[in-house]
């Protein structure tokens, strides 16, 4: 494995956009909530909102930091690690970058300061305009991301000249045809990132007897936008799965681990992919589930791995991948649902709640870098 | 379609292994670093010396 300097590359390639991920996936929604607990705050003058407020505005600006450093070692990979890439496609990549770091990072980066330090400094409305230019530029750095690495994915508004990529419509780029869903993907997930890790850490607290009202709106904040954002998450993922079928058939086989294409197939809950058979080992699948999920039709014809000999992504990883993500997108369900119920009814998590609250805190990170893994290591070969 | 290994660079394995590890080393480090600042940020318990400015402010009530 060390002498390979393919997968070498893509190794420290993943093992950075991986880091990497952790800390957008939070900064893009908690950017919202916080411009939330800065409004009730201003609507209620209930101080409770501003503690709140001043405690996950530091974890904010760390989490934000964070995601900057590594995203710029990311951009370096670019070019040290995928020189060709980067040679083919820089005409639409290198503007995509561009426009994120000019219209988005440049609106972070001069508005967090005010958002961290303003507050008794600048007048109170400065201070919430502050805060939601902040969450507006880490939501359009999202947008030009999405846009760079689903142009990756289904590129259009493109011509090849002498083996470079040209532009031709900026339009059709920017909005390519897995662009929106992914885009809508990714907030979503973001938002039940943000959410879990502050119903997590409040019930944390919770859990150690601190009854403060901060702890109390942080938990029912963090619990109603996890059960709000879940079912509509699920739904919005089952869209990108249909444009994955559109778009990158290969990927859905793989997903689903079906070798053969046909009707009637089944949707395998679990098996051990065995490539060099071309056959799954211990399957356990619900007959014509596939089939129905994707065509939503039990007979509807699902491509198989066999359209794609040699020319599909590794099974195994991209099969695993996906049931991480969505066994932990059903976890988050429970649990959300089950504390938003408890809270509403009795006001409080209890133990058990609490300690699963607690439990699910980092659960977005599993969902999103399995979901990530999906989206990209299926793009192989 | 470009594939993978068509846009690598040539850059030896080994530098790859090294700099891969190293990576590795670090960004384990950062994120435990991450994770532990969190805790002890939460674990700092909660302020009182927030500003309520204005009619109808709700102050926050001492601590238990």
């Amino acid at each position: 494995m060390l002498d390979d300097p393919v997968l070498l590359a893509r190794l420290q390639f993943a093992a950075n956009i991986t880091f990497h991920i952790l800390f957008p996936t939070i900064t893009i929604a908690l950017g919202w909530m916080l411009l939330f607990m800065k409004l009730r705050f201003t609507w209620t003058r209930d101080s409770a909102w501003m503690e709140l407020y001043r405690f996950w505005v530091k974890v904010f600006a760390l989490t934000f930091s964070l995601g900057v450093v590594s995203g710029i070692v990311m951009s370096f990979q670019f070019g040290t690690n995928w020189p060709g890439f980067m040679n083919t496609v820089g005409n639409i990549a290198g503007p995509l970058l561009a426009y994120e770091v000019m219209t988005a990072f440049f609106l972070e980066a001069v508005f967090i300061g005010v958002m961290l330090f303003g507050h008794g400094r600048v007048a109170n409305w400065a201070h919430t305009i502050a805060t939601a230019l902040v969450a507006i530029g880490t939501t359009l750095s999202a947008f030009w991301i999405i846009a760079l690495s689903s142009w990756m994915h289904t590129p259009a508004g493109f011509e090849m000249r002498d083996g470079v990529a040209h532009a031709t419509d900026w339009s059709a780029i920017v909005f390519n045809p897995s662009m929106p869903i992914r885009l809508a993907h990714m907030l979503l997930a973001s938002g039940l990132t943000a959410a879990f890790l502050v119903a997590g850490m409040s019930a944390w607290r919770w859990l150690r007897g601190d009854r403060a009202p901060a702890v109390r709106n942080g938990l029912r904040l963090g619990v109603t936008v996890a059960a709000v954002l879940i079912p509509v998450q699920i739904f919005v993922g089952d869209m990108h799965g249909l444009n994955t079928l559109e778009h990158q058939p290969a990927k859905i086989a793989a997903i689903e681990a079906n070798w053969e294409t046909g009707p009637h197939t089944p949707l395998v809950l679990f098996a051990i992919p065995d490539e060099a058979a071309r056959e799954n080992r211990f399957e356990i699948g619900i007959p014509s589930g596939a089939s129905w999920i994707l065509k939503h039709d039990a007979a509807g014809v699902v491509p198989g791995l066999d359209q794609f000999e040699e020319r599909h992504p590794p099974v195994s990883p991209v099969f695993w991948s996906f049931r991480v993500m969505v066994g932990t997108g059903m976890a988050m369900l429970a649990v959300a649902w089950v504390a938003a119920w408890r809270l509403w009814r009795r006001g409080e998590p209890g133990t058990l709640v609490g300690a699963a609250l607690v439990a699910m805190t980092f659960s977005g990170w599993v969902a999103t870098i399995s979901g990530w893994y999906v989206t990209e290591i299926g793009r192989q070969p | 379609m470009l594939a993978t290994h068509e846009a690598a660079s040539d850059v030896p394995a080994a530098m790859i292994a090294t700099t891969f590890l190293g990576y590795m080393g670090l960004y384990a480090f950062l994120l435990a670093a991450y994770v532990g600042t969190l805790y002890y940020l939460a674990g700092k318990g909660r302020r009182t010396d927030v500003t309520v400015e204005g009619p109808g402010a709700v102050p926050v009530p001492s601590q238990a």
